[in-house]
């Protein structure tokens, strides 16, 4: 498939009036919402506002009963492959060495090639695990197989990189580490980030934008004020720390249980 | 207590019992026609291997438990993956698959004879027959097993059900299916064995048929000692196939 998407801001992802019920219970509530290339935006909200089924329905693998939802302009009818995901669990296979883990969603799709282990030594280099080309899962760290899930959803290089608390289950050092890390490859790359979190520094630290999502749909936009670059040093900054502030009020305004 | 240790115990309790019950039948007066000494066992042996009077027998009951494995594992693998894959499917056809099992499938040994008269096919198909249930009913548990977050990555890498079924659901299901077949390996041997019994004039079962009626107990052990290799053969065989394909599998890891 061309996409006409080589402007740098082409909208890559569209949301128009999506409504989403399960078991009649409305579960996204007319949604519409765009994400643009290289745009980083960060979604926050309670457990069971709808964060999973939005990420469900941004990666095609759920269908809206109404509304449409637009992949480069295209209305989307199944799950879209090029997209890059990346789970709460790293979600590895054990019978499979890093290699071939991060190889997976070419194999599906074709054969390997040449330019495929060109790029996955690539990527085993920025993300720091090229030691660890021939391991297996059980032989890694928790931030080393966080590591393998990224490399595994960039290996197709996607235009759009989709993240379910990627790294809530990491230490804090950890995950601060590779959240320098995605930032960096991303702006690089170009690459348009839908990331979700329950963190809110986390979410300031990293987005252009963050989402507060209640009751399925968005109930807030929040700018980011941050250096398009994103050094460690801005966690300390008065900056991030009144923008963190303000979302956090916001959250507990608004990120009440719904009784509808 | 480390494992070298526990393996020369094993042993040494092995070269007891031998001796214990050598010196029973020298000591006592049960005669050697109820209870042969294992000298005298291991004579037999020894001469009946020396002379080639076992080795048709012994590819015979082989031969039977080659094929009768061959056509139970493909059939409970296969019936596993369809009645695993759709449970539709399952639903209507468990029942039937159940009841065939609950069936004492000995006791229909001689209808298979009267159905495919004397020599090996009864055999065969009595032997895939006892082999089918493991690996249907292990090959079910093993795609039941997959893990749902695994099942959701493929779905979103775009696998159709084709990929997530041989290439997610079989592997990661391999520890249980490497389980089936190893329960499968030592039952095709009671199967072919049994079915001997009944309707052959070669094979191990139907020697021991043989010894029974000439009363010749030695032979009958000998037989009997040849039957256990022949398992501990087949055993080891598909150990040593499981523990080379899964050796980076956790279930195995996790065992050692």
């Amino acid at each position: 498939m061309k996409h006409n998407s080589n402007a740098k801001n082409s909208i890559i992802l569209e949301f128009k009036d999506v409504e989403f019920s399960y078991l009649n219970q409305k579960v996204i509530n007319s949604l519409s919402w765009t994400i643009r290339r290289g745009e980083f935006q960060a979604f926050i909200g309670r457990s069971g506002c709808g964060k999973s089924t939005f990420l469900d329905l941004a990666s095609g693998l759920t269908i809206p009963q109404t509304g449409v939802i637009e992949y480069h302009g295209q209305k989307i009818v199944g799950p879209i492959s090029d997209i890059g995901f990346v789970f709460q669990q790293p979600t590895l296979l054990d019978w499979m060495s890093v290699s071939e883990n991060i190889l997976l969603p070419i194999k599906i799709k074709r054969l390997i090639s040449k330019i495929d282990f060109l790029k996955l030594t690539e990527l085993l280099n920025v993300l720091g695990i090229e030691k660890h080309i021939n391991s297996f899962p059980w032989q890694l760290s928790g931030g080393q197989k966080s590591r393998v899930s990224i490399a595994r959803a960039l290996i197709n290089s996607p235009q759009i990189l989709m993240m379910d608390e990627p790294f809530a289950s990491l230490d804090a050092i950890t995950r601060d580490e590779l959240q320098e890390l995605l930032i960096n490859i991303c702006r690089t790359h170009n690459i348009a980030v839908i990331f979700v979190t329950h963190d809110v520094q986390e979410a300031v630290f990293l987005s252009d934008r963050v989402c507060l999502m209640a009751s399925g749909c968005f109930v807030e936009y929040f700018e980011i004020d941050l250096p398009q670059i994103r050094l460690p040093e801005i966690r300390f900054a008065s900056n991030f720390n009144e923008q963190t502030a303000r979302i956090k009020m916001a959250l507990l305004r608004k990120d009440k249980p719904s009784h509808e | 207590m480390n494992n070298k240790f526990q393996t020369v115990i094993s042993f040494l309790l092995g070269i007891c019992f031998i001796l214990i019950w050598e010196m029973l039948t020298h000591f006592t007066h049960i005669s050697s026609l109820v209870l042969p000494s294992p000298s005298s066992i291991f004579s037999t042996l020894l001469n009946g291997l020396g002379n080639g009077f076992y080795f048709p027998h012994i590819l015979q009951t082989f031969s039977e438990v080659f094929w009768g494995l061959v056509l139970g594992i493909i059939m409970g693998l296969g019936g596993g993956l369809i009645l695993g894959e759709f449970t539709g499917i399952r639903k209507v056809f468990l029942p039937f698959v159940l009841l065939s099992q609950i069936v004492p499938k000995l006791a229909l040994a001689p209808l298979f004879i009267v159905w495919f008269g004397f020599g090996s096919l009864p055999c065969i198909v009595m032997t895939s027959l006892i082999c089918f249930f493991p690996m249907l009913e292990t090959t079910i548990t093993a795609i039941d097993n997959v893990d749902a977050q695994q099942v959701r990555l493929f779905k979103v890498l775009g696998a159709n059900r084709y990929q997530i079924l041989l290439h997610l659901k079989v592997i990661s299901g391999m520890p249980y299916i490497f389980s089936g077949l190893r329960v499968s390996v030592v039952l095709a041997l009671v199967g072919a064995v049994v079915s001997e019994f009944i309707g052959a004039s070669k094979g191990l079962g139907a020697l021991i048929i043989v010894g029974q009626s000439s009363m010749d107990t030695p032979m009958i052990f000998a037989s009997i000692g040849l039957i256990t290799a022949l398992g501990l053969c087949l055993y080891s065989l598909v150990s040593l196939l499981e523990s080379f394909y899964l050796k980076n599998h956790p279930h195995r890891r996790q065992i050692q």
